[in-house]
């Protein structure tokens, strides 16, 4: 059978991969008998990916920490009124701002970091990072960071090493390396310089709900967070061990 | 936690989307703030959420509707031909009123199904066939025109 015009509706069906077999060679039958309006559909297609193509980077780009805040419902102003009480005061007063302002974090802070760093880009599969050469990238967050990136080998516990990206974080720079076991779990290494402390602390399990764990540890250079949404927790441990074991030798 | 972590991963496609309206006035990252101001505060909400992408995208559109941004009908296209890049994608899609404009990205860019673009946007299925058609079809002969331009110039 011939259709006897060509449905609009299902020209666009047609164009996002979204008729059936049947309706799809009947109009492809419909398009093949008319150049002008295959022409037309050639374009449309062109047009999702010009656009698709324009804006893919957005994807990349590291998400602003305002945003994560927002999320988190740190209103703007609160913050602000903080930071210029913490300008103005001094020794007492700032105890004091803090205690009005800052609620008491069950967590760290380094822990809401990286388990919002990894929510947002392990679950990327095309693009969990950044898309340079590993030693190139390690070399490129040392100099971002002002500090030594490595990434520890994870081999023995079954992890490859996948790259890492660049975040912002409150007062600096922060870094997030990617690793992949066979099954494609992702566990994620991250870097906070500017949660680094004078007193090392040990190595120290927060646990997040709905699997999200986090193991993390601070030196007087950075913080550390190694975290998996996939992992049990002994699984992880084993990882957070190494890793730890690596970086503090 | 676990609804905020689910909303976290979706951020990079709201500041996409955002991106891509392209409006004039409100800067896109201060689009998607609002929006998970919002979610933020509506968190339980998001846990009764069959479709969390369809939730956020439709609190995004309610905030881009209620921004002057999103009221504009017919926003005039920046008459700057030449320009290249996202300028010209910004321009064309400027060309178009604010609901097709939606219409097209959430299709093109997120992929969504008819269906779940009427629900994000509260309009009759019918509504998102016909301006969707309407919105290729204006894109098209806007970008066509542009090129004509470039090759007589």
């Amino acid at each position: 059978m011939s259709p006897a015009r060509l449905g609009e509706a299902d020209l666009q069906a047609y164009i996002d991969g979204r008729l059936d077999a049947v309706r799809r060679a009947a109009l492809e039958r419909w398009l093949a008998a008319h150049p002008d309006d295959a022409a037309r559909a050639a374009a449309y297609r062109l047009l999702g990916e010009r656009w698709r193509a324009a804006y893919a980077p957005v994807l990349e780009e590291p998400v602003p920490a305002a945003l994560l805040d927002a999320l988190e419902g740190k209103p703007r102003a609160r913050r602000a009124l903080l930071r210029a009480a913490i300008a103005v005061a001094a020794g007492a007063l700032i105890a004091l701002a803090a205690s009005l302002y800052l609620s008491p974090a069950p967590a760290p802070e380094i822990v809401n970091r990286a388990a919002m760093a990894h929510a947002v880009y392990a679950t990327e599969v095309q693009h969990p990072v950044e898309p340079r050469p590993h030693d190139e990238i390690l070399d490129w967050l040392s100099a971002r960071l002002h500090m030594s990136v490595q990434a520890p080998d994870l081999h023995a516990a079954g992890f490859t090493f996948l790259g890492g990206r660049l975040l912002p974080g409150e007062a600096a720079a922060a870094a997030l390396l990617m690793y992949e076991g066979q099954n494609g779990q992702r566990v994620t290494l991250y870097w906070g310089p500017e949660f680094r402390q004078a007193r090392e602390t040990a190595l120290l399990y927060a646990p997040g709900e709905h699997g999200m764990r986090v193991y993390y540890w601070l030196d007087d250079e950075c913080g550390y967070a190694v975290a998996s949404a996939e992992l049990s927790q002994q699984e992880l441990l084993a990882v957070a061990v190494m890793a730890h074991e690596q970086l503090e030798k | 936690m676990e609804g905020q972590q689910r909303i976290a991963a979706l951020i990079p496609h709201l500041r996409r989307y955002a991106r891509a309206l392209a409006t004039s006035g409100a800067a896109p990252d201060e689009l998607v703030r609002a929006t998970l101001e919002r979610a933020a505060q509506e968190l339980q909400l998001a846990h009764a959420q069959a479709d969390l992408r369809v939730w956020l995208f439709s609190i995004l559109h309610e905030t881009y509707v209620a921004s002057a941004a999103g009221r504009d009908v017919e926003a005039a296209a920046a008459p700057d031909a030449g320009a290249t890049g996202a300028a010209a994608f910004e321009r064309a899609i400027g060309t178009l009123p604010p609901l097709q404009r939606e219409i097209f990205l959430l299709v093109t860019l997120e992929d969504m199904s008819y269906e779940q673009v009427a629900k994000t946007l509260d309009i009759p299925i019918g509504t998102v066939m016909s301006r969707l058609s309407r919105a290729r079809e204006k894109l098209r002969l806007v970008l066509m025109n542009e090129a004509r331009l470039r090759q007589v110039k």
